[in-house]
């Protein structure tokens, strides 16, 4: 539906923002030209307002690459947008993200994989966030 | 090929005095606890956090001496928290590919 709306306006890259001014910069996939879909990024949008059980999301097309958002709860209730003065600016990690669309993805959306997994990594820890972490603006 | 591994390497013994540690005891906790020395360039003044959702999060990165030897990630460190709704108690893990200097290091909330 996503790729039927917009057609060939989409590029690898969108900007979705919020009605108080919050965006979120996704990765946009294609699998055979056709079938469109938001990846990377897509979960902090779930995150960020917290409709894990699932909402209605409006995408408005404002030009190249940038849509507006409007979002809604199961029973089209509005939800909430959080309030940040300067306004939430989530740009995702683009290493090893080619700059055009990817011609060989698998036709399986299931088995593609868009996140880190920390377990696999060489060094790792573990640590509880104290009050000085999440009041004082840094990490100790 | 040799293979390091730095996992579970929490427990670092203090040689300091009970009474002299703790008022900077919170200060030491990435450098002690954590293996932030081993993952990150001591020299480095800046390190990329690729937290679970992808985003990257551009922190100052300090090396600290005085009082103690101290790591501090600050910065964009504040908008993440603000972002995640982050509270005291909430764990993190912080993962590097490989050791070394790591320019992006990588962040799961632990969500029990």
């Amino acid at each position: 539906m996503f790729g039927g709306d917009f057609g060939d306006r989409i590029g690898h890259f969108a900007t979705l923002t919020d009605l108080k001014g919050n965006q979120f910069e996704v990765l946009v996939d294609s699998i055979n030209g056709g079938f469109f879909f938001l990846t990377k990024g897509w979960k902090a949008i779930r995150d960020f307002y917290g409709i894990s059980l699932g909402a209605w999301v409006t995408l408005i097309f404002v030009g190249v690459g940038r849509f507006d958002m409007k979002l809604t709860d199961r029973f089209h209730k509005t939800i909430n947008y959080p309030v940040f003065d300067p306004a939430m600016h989530f740009l995702i990690d683009k290493t090893n993200v080619q700059t055009t669309f990817n011609q060989h993805l698998q036709l399986k959306t299931s088995l593609l994989s868009y996140r880190h997994n920390i377990s696999d990594m060489i060094i790792d820890f573990e640590k509880k966030l104290s009050e000085y972490d999440v009041t004082k603006g840094a990490l100790v | 090929m040799i293979h390091f591994s730095y996992k579970h390497h929490f427990f670092v013994s203090f040689s300091f005095t009970k009474r002299k540690l703790l008022p900077f005891r919170f200060l030491q906790i990435l450098i002690n606890m954590g293996n932030v020395v081993q993952m990150l360039d001591t020299s480095a003044t800046n390190v990329k956090i690729v937290d679970d959702c992808s985003n990257v999060w551009d922190c100052d990165l300090i090396f600290g001496t005085l009082p103690y030897e101290h790591c501090r990630i600050g910065r964009q460190w504040k908008r993440f928290v603000e972002a995640h709704r982050l509270r005291e108690g909430v764990k993190i893990r912080l993962g590097a590919p490989m050791a070394g200097m790591n320019d992006f290091i990588y962040l799961d909330v632990v969500y029990n």
